[in-house]
C-alpha cells in the first residue's frame, strides 16, 4: 500500500481503539476468595454426573475424604486439567485410570476461581466446622434423575431414533449421530468429532450411564446441550438403545474414513471429467486461432 | 481474558469491521481498484483447470455454509436419514477436494508461469495460501472429524448469530480440536485480508455480470514483422 492519507491513520486508529474497547469490557474482575457454596454449585453442575460424596462410586470414584487423601496442589492440577496430568504420566492418576475402566476424567473448562470454590466445599465437607451455623447445605443428591431413567422400560427403537435423527430431540438438542459412531448404524457410520459409542454401555455401566445422560458432562457436548438437555423419555430410550448396540462387535471407524475420502474423490474427479467436455467449447483468443492459420 | 476470547469473541469483530469498514472506503475513493485482476489474457489453459474449479466447488460450499447458518432446520431436516446425511457429506468433501485441486493449479500456475508470476502482488500470495489453508483444513474437518453438517448447527449456528448478534460466546470452541479452530481463525483472518486484496471482488456491484451474456477477452496488438 502507498502512504497512507489522513482518512487511512484515522481508520487505523479507530481500529485500535475498538480492539482496546473490547479487551476492556470482556476483561474479567479479579477472582474473590475461595466460596464454599459456589464451589457446591459448581460440583451439582460439573461434577456430580461421574462422582458423589459419600454415596458410593459412579463412572468416577466417591470424593468423600479426597482432601484428606491427596493434596492441594494435586488436587487443583488434577481438577483444572486432567488430561495434561494423565499425559505427565502422574501414578496416581495413571492408577486411577487403569481402576476406573480407562474412562478418564474429562477437563471441565474450570477457572482457576472455580477450582479453589470447589476444593473449598470439599475441605468443607471432609471437616464441618465446629461453628454450627456454618454448616454446609446438606450433600446434593445425583442419582434422583438417573434413578428415574433406570426405573423407566425405555424402547430402543426409538432410541435408535433419537440417535440418528430421524426422531428430532424435544429441546432442540444435536442429534447424537452428528459426533458420534454406532456400529450398524448407517452404512458408513456416525460422526467421529466424539468418540465411538458402541460399547459404551458396558463402559460406563447401566448405573454410570444413566447418570452420564442426565447432564452430559463433557466439554463439547455442554455447549449444545447445558441449555437443551435431553428429557428423562429421552435418556430411558436412549439407555435402551445403548444396551443393545453394546452387543455389536468392533467398530470400523478407519474404513469408513476411507469409504467417505473416497466416495469423495470420486466426486471430484467426476467434475475434472465433466471439464473435460467444456473445454473445446472455451473460445480461443484472436492471436491463438491467428497462430493456428499460420498467419501470425 | 483468555486466548479463546481474544480469538473467536474479540477479533471476529476487528475483522468483520476492518473488512466492512475498508471496503466501503475502497469503493468510494479507489473504486476501479475493486476487481480480481483477470490475468487469462497471459495463460488461459491453467486457468480454465485452475479457476472453474476453484470458483464452482468453493461457491457452493460457501452456499452450504451460508444455509447451515441462516436455515439450519433445513439442513438437520434433510440429514434425518443417514443415507441423505453421506449424500450431502460427500457431495461436501467431493466439491472440497475439486476446489482444492484447482486452488493448488492457481497456486502452480502463478509461480511457474512467467507472465502472471510478474503482475503478481505479494498480497495475491497472501489470499492463495490463505484460501489453501481454509480448504485443506476443510476437508481435514469433513472427513476425519465427521458428520460436520449436523454439529455444525449445534456449535457453529448459536456462535455466529452470538457474534452477528452482538453477544459474542465463544465458550462452545474451546474445546474443539484444533483444526477446526484454525479453520474458524482463518476465516477471520480472511476476513482481515479481503478489503485489502482481490478478495473484494466476491462483492462486487452491480451484479448484472451474473445474467449478461459472457464476454471474449481479447488482446489485439501490432503484427510482429520480425517473428521467426
Amino acid at each position: 500500500m502507498k502512504k497512507k492519507t489522513p482518512a487511512q491513520r484515522l481508520l487505523l486508529l479507530g481500529l485500535i481503539a475498538f480492539l482496546l474497547a473490547g479487551t476492556a469490557t470482556l476483561a474479567q474482575a479479579a477472582p474473590s476468595r475461595a466460596d464454599a457454596a459456589n464451589g457446591e454449585a459448581v460440583f451439582s453442575a460439573r461434577c456430580a454426573a461421574c462422582h458423589t460424596i459419600g454415596k458410593g462410586k459412579l463412572v468416577g470414584p466417591d470424593l468423600l475424604g479426597i482432601t484428606t487423601r491427596r493434596d492441594t496442589a494435586w488436587l487443583t492440577a488434577w481438577i483444572k486439567e486432567p488430561e495434561k496430568v494423565l499425559a505427565a504420566g502422574d501414578p496416581i492418576a495413571t492408577q486411577l485410570l487403569a481402576e476406573y475402566n480407562n474412562i478418564p476424567m474429562s477437563n471441565q473448562g474450570l477457572s482457576d476461581a472455580e477450582v479453589a470454590d470447589l476444593l473449598a466445599y470439599f475441605t468443607s465437607v471432609d471437616s464441618p466446622p465446629a461453628d454450627p451455623a456454618q454448616t454446609v447445605a446438606p450433600l446434593p443428591e445425583p442419582l434422583t434423575g438417573a434413578a428415574k431413567i433406570l426405573a423407566l422400560n425405555g424402547d430402543s427403537d426409538y432410541g435408535e431414533k433419537l440417535f440418528t435423527g430421524e426422531a428430532p430431540l424435544l429441546n432442540g438438542g444435536t442429534p447424537c449421530m452428528a459426533c458420534h459412531s454406532i456400529e450398524g448404524v448407517g452404512l458408513i457410520g456416525g460422526g467421529t468429532l466424539g468418540p465411538d459409542q458402541t460399547h459404551l454401555y458396558t463402559k460406563y455401566g447401566r448405573e454410570g450411564l444413566a447418570a452420564t445422560l442426565g447432564t452430559l458432562p463433557f466439554p463439547t457436548m455442554q455447549g449444545i446441550f447445558a441449555a437443551q438437555p435431553l428429557t428423562i423419555s429421552e435418556q430411558a430410550d436412549l439407555l435402551a438403545f445403548f444396551a443393545r448396540a453394546d452387543k455389536q462387535g468392533q467398530p470400523r471407524t478407519p474404513l469408513n474414513l476411507a469409504l467417505a475420502l473416497g466416495a469423495g474423490s470420486a466426486f471430484s474427479l467426476a467434475c475434472l471429467l465433466g471439464m473435460f467436455f467444456f473445454w473445446p467449447r472455451q473460445r480461443m483468443s484472436l492471436a491463438q486461432r491467428l497462430r493456428k492459420n499460420g498467419k501470425l | 481474558m483468555d486466548w479463546n476470547t481474544l480469538l473467536f469473541a474479540i477479533f471476529p469483530y476487528v475483522a468483520l469491521f476492518t473488512a466492512t469498514i475498508v471496503t466501503i472506503y475502497r469503493s468510494i475513493y479507489r473504486p476501479f481498484s475493486i476487481s480480481s485482476l483477470s490475468s487469462q489474457l497471459l495463460e488461459r489453459r491453467w486457468l480454465y483447470w485452475g479457476s472453474i474449479s476453484f470458483h464452482w466447488g468453493v461457491t457452493i460450499i460457501l452456499a452450504g455454509h451460508l444455509t447451515a447458518i441462516f436455515l439450519p432446520q433445513s439442513i438437520l431436516l434433510w440429514n434425518q436419514a443417514p443415507l441423505r446425511l453421506y449424500l450431502l457429506e460427500i457431495t461436501g468433501i467431493g466439491l472440497g477436494i475439486w476446489a482444492t485441486l484447482g486452488m493448488f493449479l492457481l497456486l502452480w500456475r502463478r509461480v511457474s508461469v512467467d507472465r502472471i508470476r510478474a503482475v503478481s502482488t505479494p498480497m495475491d500470495f497472501v489470499v492463495l495460501v490463505l484460501t489453501l489453508v481454509s480448504m485443506v483444513t476443510g476437508i481435514i474437518i469433513s472427513s476425519y472429524y465427521r458428520w460436520g453438517s449436523t454439529w455444525f448447527t449445534g456449535i457453529f449456528t448459536p456462535y455466529v448469530w452470538s457474534i452477528l448478534t452482538f453477544r459474542p460466546n465463544a465458550a462452545p470452541l474451546l474445546p474443539l480440536p484444533f483444526i477446526i479452530k484454525l479453520h474458524v481463525f482463518n476465516f477471520y483472518l480472511m476476513a482481515m485480508a479481503f478489503a485489502f486484496s482481490r478478495l473484494v471482488h466476491i462483492i462486487t456491484w452491480p451484479l448484472g455480470y451474473l445474467l449478461r451474456p459472457w464476454q471474449i477477452v481479447i488482446a489485439l496488438r501490432k503484427t510482429r514483422t520480425d517473428a521467426p
